[in-house]
């Protein structure tokens, strides 16, 4: 019998290292005998999982029901003109969240422009069976969709290589104040007829002290250390 | 094995009791609560023989003999029409999730290895008690098919005897009377933390130890060996917080699920169980061992009786009989469970010990078996389930963990090294980490 000189307790015989702490077992009395057979097999069984597509089918289903019954009692009782709404939420619902479980591997940029192209379409609705009183869907709805999704493309991009955290803050930082300007502009152009910018100006403000703040911590090694002391969490 | 056709008025079915309503609920893609029972006899086990015995020893217990069904409203129990489960060799990984469309439907496992018996058993089926009861029979069945002259009595039922109407009773629902219910205000608690080990692979350590030993041990203190081993656990994860050296200590606490059957005249084999919860706050100050023993001790002997065991029953049997539960349906009562599993159901404790105590059997079966152990399925969270059993004078102790770090196990262990009890190790370490590691 061996003993761990470490933890000091008795170990299988034929056991190479102590399971506890890894220590080598040598045994010279031992290191003759015939191999011993392990506590354990050596093969391990991984069940198969759930493939996704058993969730995608089992969500879709969830998904589809009340749907369903919401249009039979529609077109029965209601004759509501809200129910393409809804019904259409659900669809994009869908698109975008259990869409990209069927890829093996999604590709991300094909996938921001399906779930783009869903939101439109949605959006669209609205214009098509709604009030679209002045525009509001080209002059608002399309500009800030579409500078959302150009914003997410080339974050796609640029995150391809691994990047620190700093920087990442600093990205979104500038994304944020790009997109209350784009906003803040449709917003201005669409009401007012005017190219005012103020509030932008003021979330700018906050975003580049910010994103100066986050430049040093990125470049200076002593600050990083400092704010990791300072805020914790 | 093919499926017999059963007319389904002759399919007898059980409600599931209150305890094994959870678990269907509870189970995830990689994660179910399942425990093993091993018998590591003196002849090398064959398959043959194992099925035969199996088939044989599932007349005696009818409510093994079951898969698991989805009613509309609750899952319920159904007689299985394959009538015995698959005999598969034994594996590195112990303790896999279950499924109920596969092993034949049943909810329970039978592995052999070399001169191993294993079964591990889906917690919906039965608890400790049961399953020991019906192991000890199976391998008892199974060295009468070796040509061994083995009795019945003890652990061991007698197969050719009727099983009798309390084995398959619910109990919860039987003794259930309280008005009271138990608060379960429970703190979340420190937790073991590190990388974990591949999804479906656990590390199960088993430390042997003569039971006189920790016997006297327990004792010196004045408590019982489910109480001393508790306390030995609670003081590592207790000492395992302090050396995080963490800003915010938080609770320190243990589970220790207790047979309900002694206090109510239970013989049912299903489910009869509940789980007491004692926890620490190292914001009090720093504890000793000593201290440690003593609280836990004064606890468990405080709460452990037939009033309060009522109360928490009732506790639990009434969000099972409220009336709104009762009507929603089974799928979304699964996943409120789930939900309500991961969000808080470890985060209140530490770790687990269940310790079925001393699994008798006839004296001329005692000379065939070399050592018993009873494993703990994997926690979702936690890195310590720990399960214990004592068979001819011998206390294995098994810990299972899901972090690739043994630092609990090594604590452990040495922890009663230190305190004068002889270990004797054995893992599946080896076999998981792939070679010499």
């Amino acid at each position: 019998m061996s003993y761990c000189v470490n933890c000091g307790v008795e170990l299988e015989k034929g056991c190479p290292s102590c399971p506890l702490c890894d220590t080598p077992v040598i045994n010279p009395r031992e290191m003759k005998t015939e191999a011993v057979k392990p506590v354990y097999p050596e093969n391990l069984s991984i069940p198969k999982s759930l493939s996704k597509k058993y969730w995608v089918f089992v969500f879709s289903l969830v998904m589809l029901i009340p749907n369903l019954v919401l249009i039979i009692l529609n077109s029965l009782v209601f004759d509501s003109g809200v129910v393409k709404y809804i019904v259409g939420g659900f669809v994009v619902a869908w698109i975008w969240f259990l869409f990209p479980l069927l890829w093996k591997k999604p590709i991300p940029v094909i996938l921001l422009a399906i779930d783009a192209l869903a939101l439109l379409s949605y959006l669209d609705m609205f214009k098509i069976y709604g009030d679209d009183a002045g525009g509001w869907f080209n002059s608002i709805v399309l500009p800030v969709v579409i500078s959302l999704w150009a914003i997410c493309n080339l974050f796609i991009f640029w995150l391809r290589k691994p990047r620190s955290k700093s920087l990442i803050s600093i990205a979104v930082l500038g994304s944020i104040s790009v997109m209350s300007f784009v906003i803040e502009i449709c917003m201005n152009m669409f009401y007012n007829g005017k190219l005012q910018i103020v509030i932008s100006l003021a979330v700018t403000a906050c975003c580049v002290s910010l994103m100066i703040f986050f430049a040093f911590l990125e470049k200076s090694k002593r600050l990083k250390a400092w704010a990791e002391r300072k805020f914790f969490m | 094995m093919e499926k017999r056709k059963i007319p389904l008025r002759q399919r007898t079915w059980y409600k599931l009791d209150n305890a094994a309503k959870v678990f269907p609920g509870q189970d995830s893609s990689s994660w179910s609560n399942v425990y093993r029972l091993s018998a590591t006899l003196t002849e090398t086990v064959d398959s043959g023989l194992l099925e035969k015995a199996i088939e044989i020893t599932l007349k005696r217990f009818p409510t093994f003999d079951v898969r698991m069904r989805n009613g509309f409203f609750w899952h319920y129990l159904e007689k299985n029409p394959y009538g015995v489960p698959p005999i598969m060799e034994d594996i590195a990984n112990p303790c896999t999730r279950f499924r109920m469309k596969e092993n034949r439907g049943y909810l329970f496992k039978v592995y052999y290895y070399e001169k191993r018996i294993s079964v591990e058993f889906y917690h919906s089926l039965t608890d400790g008690y049961g399953a020991s009861r019906f192991f000890m029979t199976l391998v008892a069945v199974y060295l009468r098919l070796t040509g061994k002259d083995i009795p019945s009595g003890e652990s061991v039922f007698d197969v050719n005897e009727k099983p009798r109407p309390g084995e398959s009773e619910d109990s919860y629902s039987k003794v259930c009377n309280s008005k009271a219910k138990a608060k379960r205000l429970q703190k979340f608690t420190y937790r073991f933390k590190g990388k974990r080990l591949p999804k479906h692979v656990v590390n199960v350590t088993t430390g042997y130890m003569p039971v006189s030993v920790i016997k006297e041990k327990a004792a010196e203190h004045g408590v019982t060996v489910t109480e001393y081993l508790a306390a030995v656990l609670l003081w590592v994860m207790y000492n395992l917080q302090k050396q995080e050296k963490k800003n915010k200590e938080k609770h320190v606490g243990i589970q220790i699920p207790v047979n309900a059957r002694g206090f109510f005249g239970s013989e049912t084999l299903r489910n009869f169980m509940l789980c007491y919860s004692f926890q620490i706050d190292p914001k009090m100050g720093e504890y000793t061992f000593p201290e440690i023993v003593k609280q836990l001790s004064l606890y468990l002997r405080f709460i452990n009786n037939e009033k309060e065991l009522q109360a928490m029953m009732n506790g639990n049997m009434g969000i099972e009989k409220n009336p709104l539960m009762k009507i929603i349906p089974s799928f979304v009562k699964d996943f409120g469970v789930s939900m309500v599993y991961k969000v808080a159901g470890e985060k209140a404790t530490s770790c687990l010990i269940s310790n079925v105590g001393i699994i008798k059997t006839p004296k001329e079966m005692e000379q065939y078996i070399e050592k018993l152990v009873l494993v703990m399925g994997p926690a979702m969270i936690n890195g310590a389930r720990c399960g214990s059993l004592s068979y001819k004078g011998t206390l294995a102790f098994t810990i299972s963990n899901i972090y690739e770090s043994t630092k609990i196990q090594k604590e452990f262990f040495t922890t009663l090294v230190k305190f004068g009890i002889p270990v004797k190790i054995e893992s599946n370490k080896n076999a998981i980490m792939g070679g010499d590691r």
